[in-house]
């Protein structure tokens, strides 16, 4: 980074270069100031163009990742990748000039050889899970394995499935950034995926771990689901464990420890009847929470607590009026029941 | 003498060092204040700076230097107290006012500022003036960059590269 700096009049340059810009014009001072741009799409394209000089510097593998560290805390949402009966593309959720164009980010063929015959059929691709930057996708009848895309990167890994699947199975799966092993950017190399595979017939539940980092998958957990139509909904990572919360009532979570390595079983008994379906797992107040739709168009947000015996309960910590939130709509398309149907659903909520 | 006071009724008790600007100009300052700057504070440790000797600055003019002195003394008490985990928000929140004041200036003076920033590595200054300037330039295309900063316009062959590259990546551009 000591280029042509240290000459006010950046030595080296076809033309003089403006009177008193001798900051922008030497890497050091440059890209102090650009490092400090915000980080939107557009930022660094718009930058490029300035000069030589800033094109250079915004397309240097060592800037770059400073400015990705520099805003890791705080990286814009780009967009969503959307699955329906069209396949999967994404769409982008911010306004010109960051509105990213949704072929920018096509998705990479699955592994041609295992798909064959079967790459037509679009609908049994699944979109298993997008964070940190990284996408997990699964086709049925691609038997071979499951499919981590950066589409930031353009890396691609294919990984053999841990077992075989056949129809009476539900296969979801998380996709993680290993904890430790920092990039210069503050992001691992290396990623986890955590498969969930449940039997419906036998009310079973196992999970298995890849690690990119041994190349293999650990081995396979199970566990007998309590409730007798084992759905699991996707999953949320709080801390160093993801959650699956079970379709149908009572509600029952799926807990995977993924320092333990332990799977276990979690009982939302709640001390509510005003309760209906529950929608979404997240951090609340540091702790495991549920948020739940509950009569009188309300969204309840239970979280878990230990009582005096040390045993784990749920206790309400926040209650919402809908129609105080968002604008009129049926309860019901809320319930995450149809999971194929192009219904609404809350997909994200902070 | 063109340094600005800061006795504080310390009495003398503070131990003062010289600096010399690239126009001769000697500025004495606290070398709490001077230390601020890494490049300045292995020879203010080592002794230096102090009775008639100074050290001289030969890339910093005494206009930029007294500026530059005017940041280190107003931010030096919370840099003593080590980024100042325990200081009031009415402390933070006058610094913060102080420097917003500061970096409305001149394009200039912002220039040399950055200069001597980055040669003397006065951190917390690095980072304000950069900030400025990133500020001025943010959410600006190309071309509304190059006119705030002062760059001649773009020869006909810089501007087929940029409109080759607003091709390929129109959609930042909108």
């Amino acid at each position: 980074m000591s280029n042509d700096e240290g000459s006010p009049s950046g030595g080296g340059r076809r033309r003089p270069s403006p009177a008193r810009a001798s900051p922008l014009e030497s890497e050091d001072t440059l890209s102090e100031i650009l490092v400090r741009l915000p980080p939107a799409p557009s930022t660094l394209l718009r930058a490029s163009l300035v000069s030589k000089l800033w094109h250079r510097l915004t397309s240097d593998p060592d800037f770059l990742r400073r400015f990705r560290a520099r805003h890791r805390r705080n990286p814009p949402l780009l967009g969503f990748f959307i699955e329906n009966s069209h396949g999967l593309y994404f769409a982008p959720a911010l306004e010109p000039p960051d509105r990213v164009p949704g072929d920018r980010f096509s998705f990479p063929p699955m592994d041609d050889v295992s798909v064959g015959e079967w790459r037509f059929f679009k609908l049994r691709e699944q979109l298993l899970s997008c964070r940190h930057g990284l996408v997990l996708r699964f086709h049925r009848m691609c038997l071979r394995g499951v499919q981590v895309w950066d589409p930031l990167t353009g890396d691609v890994s294919h990984i053999s499935n841990p077992c075989k699947f056949n129809t009476d199975l539900v296969v979801v799966g998380e996709v993680l950034r290993a904890a430790g092993d920092v990039n210069g950017d503050g992001c691992s190399r290396h990623f986890e995926v955590v498969l969930l595979v449940t039997d419906l017939q036998n009310a079973q539940a196992f999970t298995s771990v890849y690690s990119s980092e041994t190349g293999v998958w650990g081995n396979p957990m199970s566990i007998v689901c309590p409730s007798i139509w084992p759905v699991p909904t996707s999953g949320t990572l709080i801390g160093r464990s993801l959650y699956w919360s079970l379709l149908g009532e009572p509600h029952w979570l799926l807990e995977f420890d993924l320092d333990k390595q332990s799977l276990s079983v979690v009982d939302v008994k709640l001390l509510s009847p005003s309760v209906k379906g529950l929608i979404w797992i997240m951090l609340v107040d540091g702790v495991v929470g549920c948020l739940f739709l509950s009569v009188q168009d309300k969204i309840e947000l239970w979280k878990r607590s230990s009582d005096y015996d040390g045993v784990a309960g749920w206790v309400l910590a926040r209650a919402f009026k809908l129609d105080e939130l968002l604008p009129p709509f049926k309860l019901d398309e809320l319930l995450p029941v149809s999971a194929n149907a192009d219904v609404v659903k809350i997909v994200g909520i902070d | 003498m063109a340094a600005p006071e800061s006795g504080d009724g310390n009495n003398g008790a503070a131990r003062m060092v010289t600096l010399i600007s690239s126009d001769n100009t000697r500025f004495e300052v606290e070398a709490a204040a001077a230390s601020l700057s890494q490049t300045l504070q292995l020879t203010i440790l080592d002794g230096g700076g102090g009775g008639g000797d100074g050290i001289p600055l030969p890339n910093v003019d005494s206009a930029t230097l007294s500026k530059v002195l005017e940041y280190c003394i107003k931010h030096a008490p919370a840099a003593a107290n080590g980024g100042a985990p325990n200081a009031t928000a009415v402390d933070r929140a006058e610094l913060e006012r102080f420097d917003n004041e500061f970096v409305n200036i001149d394009q200039s003076v912002l220039y040399s500022l950055i200069m001597a920033a980055h040669n003397l590595e006065i951190e917390g200054l690095q980072s304000l003036v950069a900030k400025k300037v990133a500020d001025m330039i943010k959410g600006k295309s190309p071309m509304e960059i190059r006119r705030t900063l002062g760059f001649p316009d773009p020869t006909p062959e810089e501007q087929a590269e940029m409109n080759a590259h607003m091709l390929e990546y129109g959609w930042a551009y909108e």
